[in-house]
């Protein structure tokens, strides 16, 4: 049986491709030049600007230049200052920022810490609840006290 | 802002922070609006005037490079907190679903002109907000992706013209973003 295309055969025979990377090289073709797909719906129109659409745009340009839209360079001058305090690193305010939180953390988390513990006392004796309790409530308040405060900073 | 520092900080200690840092006489105005959909310190700094907006990101440390863009910094927030990250994740992406971002500035620049002088321009007062107009816009733009600027606003007055509303100016799908499940996604059939 001789066969001079594929065509001539009922059911094509794949014949696999002797370059294993033909796949990858057709996604990565370079003549085609890669175009993001955007929106829901394809373009209405692909058409690429005419010489007459360039020189509009251009006046539009010049148009919102002459309506002050584009910031002057003195301004972006101004921006630019604005940037620099705003960015300059001030490590005794972080401090001062994460007082609070930490103040108040740190403060929860001991009382937090002393419920179960309160709990598993129920059952003891008088006595050494009271104990119990009293050690807890100088403990709290030696936390509060050796907290430094706002105004030592 | 670092996970680690609340909202209550921020609006406790910042403004003050802020007079201090800027050169004296430079911030006029300042005020905290801490009751606002989004929380933010108004202040006019040397003529410009900046609303800072907190919000809060589930890291220890925040890079100065640090994007939003990724759905991931909406980790662990809670709704009010995320909404304080939708300005900045809403204009990259927009600029990201738009074929050319520097005609789409232009045509955006002269739409957005006409509308203040016509004062169809503020959400507050029942029209379009900034970002509506740019989606309006950005829309136009991914129709006519090799368009010039002034192409784009000729167009946009024809498309819009002719847009059967109430169908929404849609840029892409509506999705349910972020790992938030229970986030609300908004519903055009409700809207």
């Amino acid at each position: 049986m001789n066969f001079t295309s594929q065509t001539d055969l009922e059911h094509p025979i794949y014949i696999p491709s002797t370059n294993p990377y033909k796949f990858i090289l057709n996604v990565f073709d370079m003549a085609t030049p890669y175009e993001k797909k955007l929106g829901l719906t394809g373009p209405l129109s692909q058409a690429l600007p005419t010489d007459a659409e360039k020189h509009q745009s251009d006046a539009l340009i010049e148009e919102l230049r002459r309506q002050n839209n584009y910031e002057s360079a003195a301004d972006t001058k101004k921006r630019y200052v604005l940037y620099c305090p705003l960015g300059r690193h001030r490590p005794r305010h972080k401090y001062e920022l994460y007082f609070e939180s930490w103040l108040t953390n740190s403060l929860f988390a001991d009382t937090m810490s002393l419920i179960p513990y309160r709990r598993s006392q129920r059952n003891l004796s008088n006595e050494s609840a009271d104990l119990r309790d009293s050690l807890n409530t100088s403990s709290t308040g030696k936390v509060a006290r050796s907290l430094p405060t706002a105004a030592s900073y | 802002m670092p996970q680690n520092i609340s909202k209550e900080d921020y609006f406790k200690w910042f403004p003050d922070l802020l007079l201090e840092l800027a050169p004296k006489g430079s911030i006029e105005d300042l005020t905290s609006v801490r009751e606002a959909f989004v929380p933010i310190i108004k202040f006019v700094y040397s003529g410009i005037s900046i609303d800072l907006i907190f919000s809060r990101l589930k890291q220890d440390q925040v890079s100065k490079d640090q994007t939003l863009l990724n759905d991931r910094v909406l980790q662990g927030l809670e709704e009010a907190e995320s909404r304080s990250l939708n300005g900045n994740r809403v204009t990259t992406e927009i600029l990201e679903l738009v074929p050319q971002p520097g005609p789409f500035r232009t045509a955006l620049r002269g739409i957005k002109l006409w509308a203040q002088r016509r004062a169809i321009y503020a959400n507050i007062i029942g029209f379009p907000g900034g970002v509506a107009w740019a989606m309006m816009v950005a829309r136009v733009c991914q129709l006519y992706p090799k368009a010039t600027s002034s192409t784009i606003v000729l167009k946009f007055f024809k498309i819009m013209y002719q847009w059967q509303w109430p169908q929404p100016v849609l840029l892409k799908h509506v999705q349910q973003v972020g790992p938030n499940p229970n986030a609300k996604v908004w519903n055009p059939q409700v809207g």
